[in-house]
Parts: C-alpha cells; sequence; structure tokens
C-alpha cells in the first residue's frame, strides 16, 4: 500500500511533470499568439541650393541679368553701374564666390576690382541677399573711344 | 552555421554599403552647385560733322565740300558769296566752334590789296543735334574797295575748315541765387517776383548762347507759377521758356544772337525768372542746377 503510495506518488510526480510539460508546452503555444513589433523609419531629403539674380534696370532671363547703359554721348569720366543682388533662395547655405570677365583696359576700368580686389568668396545664408557693386567705368575719354563697345560679365559661383 | 554565416555577409554588405554612403556623401558635397551671370553692356556714341553747300555745282566729297563762285565781272565793291552748312553725322550734339580759313590764289589779299574774305559768321545756335544741319554760314570773297586793273584775271581760292567740338558740360557755366532768400513769404494773388542770381560762363567758348537751370523749391502753401515773358534781354531777342514739376522749376533761357559778352570769366547777376504763388505760402528755392549750356 506503501509502495502503492509511493507508486502513486511516482505516478503523481509523472502526472504532474507531464502536466508540467503539457503546460510549458501551452506556455510556449501563448508565447506564439502574443505578438508585437515595432519600425524604425529614417527618412531622408536633400535640402536646395539655387540662387537668384537681379540688377536695378537688369533684364533677367533664367539665372542670367543685364544691363545695358545708355550709349555715351560725352567724353566726360563716368560710370555704368551694375549693382548685382545674389540671393539664396535655396534651403541650404552657400558660399558664393564672383569672377570678373573683366580684361578692360584703361580708360575702362572694372567698378568692381578697381580700387578694391575681387570681393572674397562669402557665405550667404538661405534667404539673404550679397550685393556687389560693379559695373564699367571710364575716366575721360578720346577720339580713338569713339564708336567703342564695351562689355562686361561677372560669374557668380555658389557651392554648398 | 549557414544562417550566421549569412548574418556575417549581410553586415559586411552594410559596412561596405557605410562607407560608399560616405564617399557618396563627399562626392554629393563637392557637386551641389549653382551659379549665375550679370553682364553690363556700354557703348560709346559716335562724333563727327561734314559740310556742304547749296552752291551751284557744289561737290561734296567726305568732309569737305568744293565750289566755284561766279566770276567777278565788276570793279564796284560787292562780295561773292555762298552758304556753307555743317551737318552731324555722329550720335552726340557738336558745336561748332568756329572756322579755319586758308587763303590762296593770285589775287592779292587786304590789308595789301583789295580782296576780302567772309569769316562765315555764327548765325543762331551753334549747336547742331544728331542728324542736324546748322543754319547757313556764309563763305566767300567780299570787297569794300573797287578793284583795279591789277585785279584783273586774278583767281582767289578759300579753304573753310569747320571746327567742331564736343559741346560742353553744364559744369563750364556756373550759377547761383540771389534772391528770394529762404522762407520768402510770397505775395498774395500770385504776383511774379524775381528770381535772380550770378550766372558765370566758366568756360563755354567762343561764347555762351543758353542754358537750362533746375532750382529745387518747397512751397509751404499753394502752387508755384514762373514765367519767362522777361528773359534776359528779351528785347534783343531773348528767349525763355520755364516749368514746374516735382518741386523742381526747369528754365531755359536762350541769348539772342546779338549778345556776345558771355564768353569765358564773364559774370553778371541777371534774372532768371520770375515766379508767382496761387496763395500766400512761404517759399524757400534751393542750389540751382545748370543741366544744359550751349
Amino acid at each position: 500500500m506503501s509502495i502503492r503510495k509511493h507508486l502513486g506518488v511516482k505516478a503523481a510526480v509523472t502526472i504532474l511533470a507531464i502536466g508540467g510539460l503539457g503546460m510549458g508546452l501551452i506556455g510556449s503555444g501563448v508565447a506564439a499568439t502574443f505578438t508585437s513589433s515595432g519600425t524604425a523609419t529614417a527618412n531622408v531629403a536633400v535640402g536646395t541650393l539655387s540662387m537668384s539674380l537681379s540688377a536695378p534696370g537688369g533684364t533677367v532671363v533664367g539665372n542670367a541679368v543685364t544691363v545695358n547703359c545708355p550709349t555715351i554721348q560725352s567724353s566726360a569720366a563716368g560710370t555704368c553701374p551694375l549693382t548685382v543682388s545674389v540671393k539664396n533662395t535655396g534651403s541650404m547655405p552657400f558660399t558664393l564666390s564672383v569672377a570678373s570677365s573683366d580684361g578692360l583696359l584703361a580708360p575702362w576700368s572694372d567698378m568692381l576690382a578697381v580700387p578694391g580686389p575681387i570681393p572674397a568668396p562669402q557665405v550667404v545664408a538661405p534667404g539673404a541677399t550679397a550685393v556687389f557693386n560693379g559695373g564699367i567705368a571710364w575716366s575721360v575719354l578720346s577720339n580713338s573711344d569713339l564708336g567703342a563697345a564695351k562689355s562686361l560679365t561677372y560669374t557668380f559661383s555658389a557651392s554648398a | 552555421m549557414k544562417a550566421l554565416r549569412n548574418l556575417k555577409t549581410a553586415a559586411v554588405l552594410m559596412s561596405v554599403g557605410g562607407l560608399g554612403f560616405g564617399l557618396i556623401g563627399t562626392g554629393v558635397r563637392a557637386a551641389i552647385t549653382a551659379g549665375g551671370t550679370a553682364t553690363v553692356n556700354q557703348s560709346v556714341g559716335t562724333f563727327g560733322c561734314a559740310v556742304s553747300s547749296d552752291a551751284p555745282g557744289a561737290v561734296v566729297s567726305g568732309n569737305s565740300v568744293t565750289f566755284q563762285l561766279p566770276e567777278i565781272d565788276a570793279s564796284a565793291p560787292g562780295s561773292d558769296l555762298a552758304n556753307i552748312y555743317v551737318s552731324n553725322t555722329g550720335s552726340m550734339p557738336v558745336e561748332v566752334t568756329g572756322w579755319t580759313i586758308a587763303k590762296s590764289g593770285t589775287i592779292t589779299y587786304t590789308p595789301s590789296g583789295r580782296m576780302n574774305y567772309a569769316s562765315a559768321p555764327f548765325v543762331g545756335g551753334a549747336v547742331v543735334a544728331p542728324g542736324a544741319t546748322s543754319p547757313a554760314y556764309k563763305g566767300g570773297f567780299q570787297w569794300t574797295a573797287a578793284l583795279t586793273n591789277t585785279d584783273l584775271g586774278k583767281t582767289g581760292k578759300l579753304i573753310y575748315t569747320a571746327n567742331c567740338g564736343e559741346v560742353p558740360s553744364p559744369s563750364s557755366v556756373t550759377g547761383t541765387l540771389s534772391g528770394p532768400s529762404a522762407g520768402y513769404g510770397m505775395p498774395i494773388g500770385g504776383n511774379p517776383i524775381s528770381v535772380y542770381g550770378t550766372l558765370t560762363n566758366v568756360g563755354v567758348t567762343p561764347y555762351l548762347h543758353s542754358f537750362t537751370m533746375q532750382i529745387p523749391y518747397t512751397l509751404s502753401t499753394g502752387t508755384l507759377t514762373c514765367d519767362m515773358t522777361n528773359a534776359y534781354m528779351a528785347s534783343a531777342g531773348g528767349t525763355g521758356s520755364c516749368s514746374i514739376s516735382g518741386g523742381v522749376l526747369t528754365l531755359t533761357q536762350n541769348f539772342a544772337s546779338t549778345v556776345t559778352i558771355w564768353t569765358p570769366g564773364h559774370n553778371q547777376s541777371i534774372n532768371y525768372v520770375y515766379v508767382g504763388a496761387t496763395a500766400g505760402g512761404t517759399l524757400t528755392m534751393g542750389t540751382p542746377v545748370l543741366t544744359a549750356v550751349s
């Protein structure tokens, strides 16, 4: 009886063990049913880099602005100013540099380069405007200048 | 084991990919650029003059004109003249500053002889607008004493060279204001008052013919009016005009052709213009600015 009892204990243990395993199995089944998940998304967009040019009295076509000054009708010294406003119309700051075609010989001169040097590259914030005061200047003209045509181009380069 | 190998491979690929992105990132930094150009164009006008004549048989060649005057068939004092014109062939105004006259031939000129020549005197305005032609200048021979037998069969030749110059800049004439002074109380009813000052011809040659002046002003109430009926030496043929716009009084005086006192250096106080007002306001006039002279 005692043994039976013992057997009974063993059986009970076994049953319990099986039951426990069964419980464990059941537990595993519960874990497979209850799930959860999450996602992490990284979005990236590239900003824009662009500029717009304007000048008083100028005609703008795309990124080019042209000023045609009145024909000189006097030998007196004078100027044909070209004040260029370069606006950062993009979303990122850029470094703006300017180069002049120059090549003007006396009595003609580049107002952006004379008397000072061409302005150094400068950082222009989005929405900000850089102004360059250039143009063509001339001292007293002579007969050899009659009928002459002069042109000066500034090239603006922005990099970010 | 296979799964682990695959994981390692994936990790290596990701690493390379990251390095590659890094390189791409560096490349993007150099590649994002923008640009624009600004161009200014400037040209110089042309300047030139030419002469012409309506004399019979006149031949124009380049800037010269040649013509044959009628033969002198009487000894009585007289003249043998023709019209000479100066045309502006350029794009900017020119001023005929004078003539250079060269004489030649077998005839004897004054003072040792009797033959003289016209100096192509100035007639009317000396400034010729682009494309325009001047009034006629008289050129040719003149003799006030009767010719004699010694003049028979002689010939004469005159070459008139027009000297064309640039129209002087306004800075060659200055003007100051003497009256009315600042804060002048304008009479009620628009009675004209004299606006006068000192005009100086600094360097217009041979003499000043006309000038245009602008005088800024403020008037506390009412409207300013102007009157050039009594232009400088109007009785001698002087004329003038004036206008008022935007707080600026603009006036032009044209001296009579007989007025030759305005040589370089000459200055005197003259009446510029008369002004009136529609109400009794306070008038303050600014510094006169010469905008054109000839």
